[in-house]
């Protein structure tokens, strides 16, 4: 076989290569999402919480004040302003995020969990759950600040969120909307997936050890 | 610049995962043991690089699918599988020297990179090389790979491991990222205060994005500012140990995401491992070429080494693997440490082998390391084992290298790690014992006292646990084709002394 057809054949089987391969790339750049569960409050909520005064700002009296932790374990921003909030008709909803909750993997400049709080009424609570998406390609305009309050006077304000929690085992009854979470609840065990590959590299090194080619 | 390396980083992540560098070499394998047809040997690999590629892309349209791939990724493995093994390869004929344009474009880079980043720098000075890890991990293997084109394999092995040595051991301040990532360097520079038991405020140039970066054979972490990648698998180990899997089991986030890493770590080093083997101790370790360095300055002086007897080889591995073992508790017996920082009395420092590593002895002071100057720990450390301990096996590391060549590497327990991988793996030295004449040249030059391969006179593959493929024995064998070296199937280099005589 001369080098020449080589080649050739070489140079066709990369062009076709590069094809697929350029034509794929892109579908990394998605975003990622997650659906948001509200529930009210529990006593647990005013631990983590900094509390203060009653609020200055006026809220209608159906009006809510939601904060939750995002915490997914794939959630990973270098940029605040690359998360978003939707309610189930689409319409975007300004957060504020907690500074003081940012936690990092690596105290890098990468962001892997972090508090946020909106507001929101009881009726878009009621018409479903919410979407916090975040990825390189969204831009909102979101607030931050130090620490988000918490006002122990105005207790039934606050609702959290939650994404962990399976719908069937939520009591309806107590909740103000109807719950629908789109998680993997095993995400916490990916870590031993590492050691799959590992016995299999241990695996074939006993094999060629046994039956040398 | 930094357009083209988002794009690079974007389009060529799959390539920096240690599945496809593991696959391309398996495949390459399997085509050169069991195909004929050279263009057989060629499209196999292929088909496994487009069938890598659409999978990883559809592995990535899963969140955690992808974030476990993510913590894999690394540019080594991108510049091994496409700068060095395609050198391994590809025919030595006159199209090989189009391949060569590519290690001599990832140069190019590198090169644009640094004046790219001096020109943008917002302070005017030197301000050491600033340079991204995947175009100075590229330009490195490009150089090296253009060299072995002029180089005799003795040369060509001290070049490769100076070459490495300047990155590992310089790294940690001649090459950071960017100009940020200098200055913060600088500043932790400012803290001069010797300390001994404390892991210093160093960060490796590598330890980004959720992953850390480490390599077989001892890169210490405790070269000047952090070295350039996290370090050793002694490190590693110990890094394990000292995880807190009651909370990893009660499902806390922090701790389930450092075991995350750490196993991801361990992954990505015995893909490495399991390529490389020990060949890593024989050319790539800054410890033993500092070593070596000992063992240059014996020849240079004129004193002949003494060969190890069976009982000093022994003890050396058997010292290593209880040395190492006992280390690896104790850095267990640090997370059961009480508010004075002991455990039933006794101090103990957070990374206990490497407080008597002579890698920690050695590498910052051959780094320049300002703040990193050994200073003794005390007798209330252990009832002094520390102390005890550093000085023994410092003292071991320079005698030994002195007197016996690598009879260190016999007890060092980031070798052994190696070691495990020297059967069975990627790398074999293969022998026609029909050929051999018994002559014991190989056993003469060998750094680690081998003498297997002149005794085998049965099987082919003479692979054994303490070889470091440095390749002396195949470089000076008298015999032709009686040793060689293989590589994934393909025989690399085989001793051929005809043509070394000609050669003159």
């Amino acid at each position: 076989m001369s080098y020449i057809s080589v080649n050739k054949m070489a140079i066709r089987s990369i062009l076709a290569f590069l094809t697929v391969f350029f034509i794929c790339a892109n579908i990394y750049a998605v975003e990622k999402s997650v659906l948001l569960t509200v529930k009210p409050v529990d006593d647990t909520f005013f631990d983590y919480t900094e509390q203060g005064a009653d609020p200055s700002m006026k809220l209608n009296p159906d009006q809510r004040i939601v904060v939750g932790l995002i915490n997914v374990p794939s959630f990973e921003i270098k940029n605040t302003a690359n998360t978003a909030l939707y309610d189930s008709e689409g319409r975007q909803i300004p957060i504020t995020i907690d500074k003081s909750s940012f936690y990092s993997e690596f105290d890098d400049s990468t962001i892997n969990s972090m508090r946020i709080s909106f507001i929101t009424d009881d009726r878009t609570i009621k018409k479903g759950p919410f979407r916090f998406e975040w990825g390189d390609n969204i831009n909102s305009k979101n607030t931050v600040v130090d620490k988000i309050p918490v006002f122990t006077t105005s207790k039934d304000i606050y609702r959290e969120f939650t994404w962990e929690e399976q719908p069937q085992k939520s009591d309806l009854a107590n909740y103000s909307a109807t719950l629908d979470i789109i998680v993997d609840d095993k995400a916490d065990t990916y870590y031993l997936w590492y050691l799959l590959p590992m016995v299999l590299i241990f695996f074939m090194l006993i094999i060629r050890r046994l039956f040398p080619a | 610049m930094n357009y083209l390396y988002g794009i690079l980083s974007q389009y060529l992540t799959p390539l920096t995962s240690p599945f496809f560098l593991l696959g391309l070499i398996l495949s390459v394998d399997i085509a050169f043991r069991k195909l004929n047809k050279l263009t057989h040997k060629v499209l196999l690999p292929l088909i496994f690089g487009c069938g890598f590629f659409l999978f990883y892309i559809v592995a990535g349209k899963n969140a955690e699918t992808a974030k476990w791939l993510g913590r894999l990724n690394n540019p080594l493995f991108a510049v091994l599988a496409v700068i060095v093994v395609p050198a391994i390869f590809l025919p030595r004929g006159k199209y090989y020297k189009f391949f060569l344009i590519l290690p001599l474009l990832a140069i190019i880079l590198a090169v644009a990179d640094i004046i790219s980043q001096i020109l943008a720098s917002p302070e005017k000075g030197f301000h050491w090389f600033l340079i991204r890890p995947g175009y100075l991990i590229a330009a490195v293997a490009g150089i090296i790979v253009i060299a072995q084109n002029f180089l005799k394999l003795d040369k060509f092995r001290n070049f490769t491991r100076a070459t490495v040595l300047v990155v590992l051991l310089f790294g940690g301040f001649a090459f950071r990222q960017n100009y940020t990532d200098y200055k913060s360097m600088i500043e932790r520079r400012q803290n001069t205060t010797p300390d001994i038991m404390n892991i210093s405020e160093t960060t490796p140039v590598m330890r980004f994005d959720n992953r850390l970066v480490y390599i077989p054979s001892a890169p210490c972490r405790f070269a000047s500012d952090g070295g350039y990648v996290q370090g050793c698998i002694m490190e590693l180990t110990q890094r394990i140990h000292q995880i807190n899997f009651d909370k990893v089991f009660a499902g806390d986030p922090s701790e389930v995401s450092l075991l995350a890493i750490a196993l991801a770590a361990l992954l990505s080093v015995t893909v490495l491992a399991y390529i490389g083997a020990r060949w890593w101790c024989g050319w790539i370790c800054p410890l033993s070429t500092i070593g070596e360095l000992f063992n240059f300055l014996r020849k240079l002086i004129g004193f002949s080494y003494l060969k190890p007897t069976k009982t000093a080889r022994i003890t050396a591995v058997t010292s290593g693997v209880s040395l190492g073992l006992f280390s690896i508790n104790l850095a267990y017996l640090y997370t059961k440490i009480d508010k004075e920082g002991k455990f039933m009395g006794c101090k103990i420092p957070i990374y206990p082998f490497c407080k008597i590593c002579p890698g920690q002895m050695v590498c910052p002071v051959a780094s320049m390391a300002d703040s990193s100057y050994f200073v003794l720990p005390g007798m209330e450390w252990l009832f002094g084992f520390f102390k005890v301990g550093v000085v023994a096996l410092t003292g071991f590391f320079v005698i030994g290298f002195m007197t016996s060549r690598r009879i260190f590497c016999r007890f060092c327990p980031m070798g052994m790690f190696g070691g495990v991988f020297n059967r069975g793996a990627m790398l074999a030295i293969k022998k026609d014992p029909r050929k051999c004449n018994g002559c014991g040249i190989c056993n003469e030059v060998c750094p680690m006292d081998i003498n297997s391969i002149q005794k085998e006179m049965v099987k082919t593959d003479v692979s054994c646990f303490d070889c470091v493929y440095c390749a002396r024995c195949i470089d000076n064998c008298p015999q032709d084709k009686c040793l060689s070296l293989e590589f994934a199937g393909k025989r690399i280099i085989e001793s051929d002394f005809t043509k070394k005589m000609n050669n003159g």
